[in-house]
C-alpha cells in the first residue's frame, strides 16, 4: 500500500509536467522546418560542433528523429564532429525540459547538469572525430 | 485569488502557463496552434506505452526497494559499484527523460546524491533498442565510438556534479 501511495505521489507530479512539455515540444516541432536545419552549418569544424550541440540542445523528441536528421546532415557533408555533438546533445541536454527539471530537481542542479552536458556533447564530438581519424 | 494561486502546486502552474501560451498564440495563429495540438496528440500517443512502462517500473521499484535501503546504499559517499549500477539502470530505462524527473525528485528527497542522478540521466542517452538503427545511419565504427564515449563521459559528468554539490566537512 505504501508503494502504491509513493507511486501515486510521483505520478501526480509527472502528469502536469508531461503534458506541459509535450505541448512545448509540439509548438517547437510545428514551428521549425527541420529540412532547412543543415544550412546553419558553416564548414568550420569546431564552430559546427558548437552549432550541432546547440541545435541538439534546443530540439527534443524521440532519439530516432536525431539519428535520421544526423544521418541526413552526415550525407550532406557535415562533419562527424558536428553530427555526433548534435545527436549526443539531443538526448543529454534539454532546453525545452529545463523548466520542469528546475521545478523538480532544483535550479542549480538543472542548470549545471545541462551546461556540463552541453560541453560534454562538444567534447564527445571532438573525441569522435579524432578517434575515427586514427582508427 | 492570491490564496488560490498559492495553493496550486508549481508543476500545475507550469502546465497552466503553457496552456496560456497556446491560448494567446491561438488568437493570432489559430492554424499553427491547431497543427501543434495535433502534433501533441500524436506525441502523447507515441509515448503512452513508455509511460505505462515507467509507472510499472516506479511501482516495482517502490515495492522492492525501501527508502531505508536507498538511504543505506545510495546516500552520501558511494563507491564505484553503486555508480556502475546506477549507470546500467540508466542505460536500461526507457521513455523520455522528463518522465523520470518526478521519480528522481523523490529519490533525491531520500538522499540519492546529485552525481548519481546526473549519471542516471546521462546514461539514458544510450538507447539499446535503437543501436541497430544508429548503425544503419552511421556505421558500426561510429556507433561504437559514440556509445563508449557517452558511457565514459557520464561518469565524468557525475563526478563534476558531485564536486559542485559536495558539502564541505564541518
Amino acid at each position: 500500500m505504501n508503494a502504491l501511495k509513493k507511486t501515486w505521489k510521483s505520478l501526480k507530479m509527472t502528469i502536469p509536467i508531461l503534458l506541459g512539455i509535450l505541448l512545448l515540444i509540439s509548438l517547437l516541432q510545428t514551428g521549425v522546418d527541420m529540412d532547412k536545419l543543415a544550412t546553419v552549418f558553416q564548414g568550420n569544424l569546431l564552430f559546427d560542433a558548437f552549432i550541432g550541440a546547440s541545435l541538439g540542445s534546443v530540439f527534443a523528441g524521440n532519439s530516432v528523429t536525431s539519428y535520421i536528421l544526423g544521418g541526413e546532415f552526415f550525407d550532406a557533408g557535415i562533419s562527424i564532429m558536428a553530427v555526433s555533438a548534435f545527436i549526443v546533445a539531443w538526448v543529454t541536454v534539454g532546453v525545452v525540459q529545463l523548466p520542469a527539471e528546475i521545478l523538480l530537481l532544483g535550479r542549480k542542479f538543472a542548470l549545471l547538469r545541462n551546461f556540463i552536458s552541453f560541453l560534454s556533447a562538444i567534447m564527445i564530438g571532438i573525441c569522435t572525430y579524432f578517434i575515427l581519424l586514427i582508427w | 485569488m492570491v490564496n488560490f494561486l498559492k495553493n496550486i502546486s508549481n508543476v500545475w502552474k507550469f502546465f497552466w502557463v503553457i496552456c496560456g501560451i497556446y491560448l494567446g498564440v491561438s488568437i493570432f495563429h489559430p492554424v499553427f496552434i491547431q497543427e501543434s495540438f495535433e502534433q501533441f496528440i500524436f506525441l502523447l500517443h507515441q509515448i503512452s506505452l513508455s509511460f505505462v512502462f515507467v509507472i510499472i517500473f516506479m511501482y516495482t521499484f517502490n515495492v522492492l526497494i525501501s527508502d531505508k535501503l536507498i538511504k543505506k546504499y545510495l546516500h552520501g559517499n558511494v563507491g564505484w559499484k553503486q555508480y556502475l549500477l546506477v549507470a546500467l539502470v540508466g542505460v536500461l530505462s526507457t521513455g523520455p527523460i522528463y518522465l523520470w524527473f518526478a521519480y528522481l525528485s523523490r529519490m533525491k528527497e531520500q538522499g540519492l546524491n546529485e552525481g548519481l542522478i546526473s549519471l542516471f540521466l546521462y546514461n539514458r542517452a544510450i538507447k539499446l533498442p535503437f543501436i541497430p538503427l544508429m548503425i544503419e545511419y552511421f556505421s558500426v565504427k561510429i556507433t561504437v565510438v559514440i556509445v563508449v564515449l557517452v558511457f565514459l563521459f557520464s561518469f565524468l559528468n557525475a563526478l563534476l556534479i558531485r564536486c559542485f554539490f559536495k558539502k564541505p566537512l564541518s
